[in-house]
């Protein structure tokens, strides 16, 4: 039987961190996905903007990928939540730099966004509004959790209601709390 | 907060492994980029009608530009070269623009072809209709071209046709802003090839 935390989200606390989750993970994993099927066309992105060297191009660009596709994945699942929220949360502020950067040197680059899956994504505020939003929801997730429909919580919840010592002393006497707790 | 960090550079990590092994498999370089140098055929060209097209070097460019509109040097063909090109029936201007700069002016007889048709890896219908083209027309130049300066749309879409095995594809860097600017004629509306 659980144990109930003092702590636990309530429902609607539970239902806004999932959203959030699903908000970040998923835009990550959309965009990892499209970029992993064309590397060739985010490394062309990625040369448009004219931050990163020639030579480390294209293992940024493998990197990348790699990275939203895990932290994503992670963020949908809810497992380390956080970590992989504030991972996320870097990436995207990231993104919105260099996208910055690009605004203000007023150059016309198109910003590979989701592999370009949306049509035409030349940089501009609604992109950086539209990083601003999925920034605030892995802000969430980094301070709150990944709510109850995570599996962090699951795990939380098994480990809260498995025997404890005291519970099984006649079963284990000799297991310790500092035991348990490793 | 120590322990959120440090599993964060283990996603991190982990990320990088993953990428280096992609990397390794299917290979980090970077796709071949498309030459902005005069097309040679552009010599045997101007040898042949010596006495019939008009040549004008890109040097007279500046005298032709709208003042507000400077010409440069970029090393490449000029707007000129890609006219006779296109004249002679041996190159396919490729607008690189958006579809809405497109329909408002474009180079004669022109492709429209953004990086976004090749999203997801993708291979557009056009990649097949220029590749017999150039069965049926080896010396056939694809001359991509956007907003010249600083656009690079045009050099990323002359990479991908390269990636997709096309041949002689060149960058017209002056673009668009150069062809207007020297005075040659423009098509309005959509693609001949849609």
């Amino acid at each position: 039987m659980s144990v109930p935390r003092p702590n636990s989200p309530g429902f609607g606390e539970s239902a806004l961190l999932s959203t959030c989750r699903l908000i970040a993970g998923g835009a990550l994993v959309l965009a990892g996905l499209l970029k992993m099927m064309s590397p060739t066309t985010f490394m062309l992105n990625i040369s448009a903007l004219e931050l990163v060297p020639a030579a480390l191009i294209p293992l940024t660009a493998y990197l990348v990928f790699w990275t939203e596709l895990i932290a994503g994945a992670l963020l949908l699942y809810g497992f380390w939540s956080r970590p992989a929220a504030l991972v996320a949360a870097g990436m995207y502020a990231v993104f919105t730099l260099s996208l910055l950067s690009v605004i203000w040197r007023g150059m016309p680059v198109d910003c590979g966004c989701f592999g370009g899956m949306f049509g035409s994504s030349e940089v501009g505020w609604t992109t950086i509004l539209r990083n601003g939003i999925f920034i605030a929801a892995a802000g969430v997730v980094v301070w709150r959790g990944g709510g109850g429909a995570s599996l962090d919580a699951v795990f939380e919840r098994r480990a809260a209601s498995s025997p404890s010592p005291a519970t099984d002393e006649a079963a284990a006497p000799a297991l310790s709390v500092g035991q348990e707790a490793t | 907060m120590k322990k959120l960090v440090v599993q964060a550079g283990l996603i991190v990590g982990l990320a990088l492994a993953v990428a280096g092994l992609d990397g390794a498999v299917r290979g980090l370089k970077m796709p071949d980029r498309p030459t902005s140098e005069r097309p040679a055929i552009l010599d045997q060209l101007r040898q042949r009608s010596a006495e019939g097209i008009p040549q004008r070097a890109p040097d007279d460019l500046d005298a032709a530009a709208p003042a507000d509109f400077a010409v440069q040097d970029t090393g490449g063909f000029s707007a000129f070269d890609v006219e006779l090109l296109i004249s002679e029936g041996l190159a396919i201007p490729i607008d690189a623009r958006t579809q809405a700069e497109f329909r408002k002016g474009h180079l004669p007889t022109a492709m429209h072809l953004t990086l976004e048709a090749f999203a997801g890896g993708a291979m557009p219908d056009e990649i097949m209709m220029l590749s017999d083209i150039q069965a049926a027309v080896p010396d056939m130049t694809l001359v991509v071209y956007c907003d010249g300066g600083d656009c690079h749309a045009s050099d990323a879409v002359g990479a991908k046709l390269m990636e997709f095995g096309l041949q002689n594809v060149y960058v017209f860097e002056g673009g668009y802003p150069e062809w207007t600017a020297a005075g040659l004629p423009i098509e309005e509306g959509g693609s001949m090839y849609q």
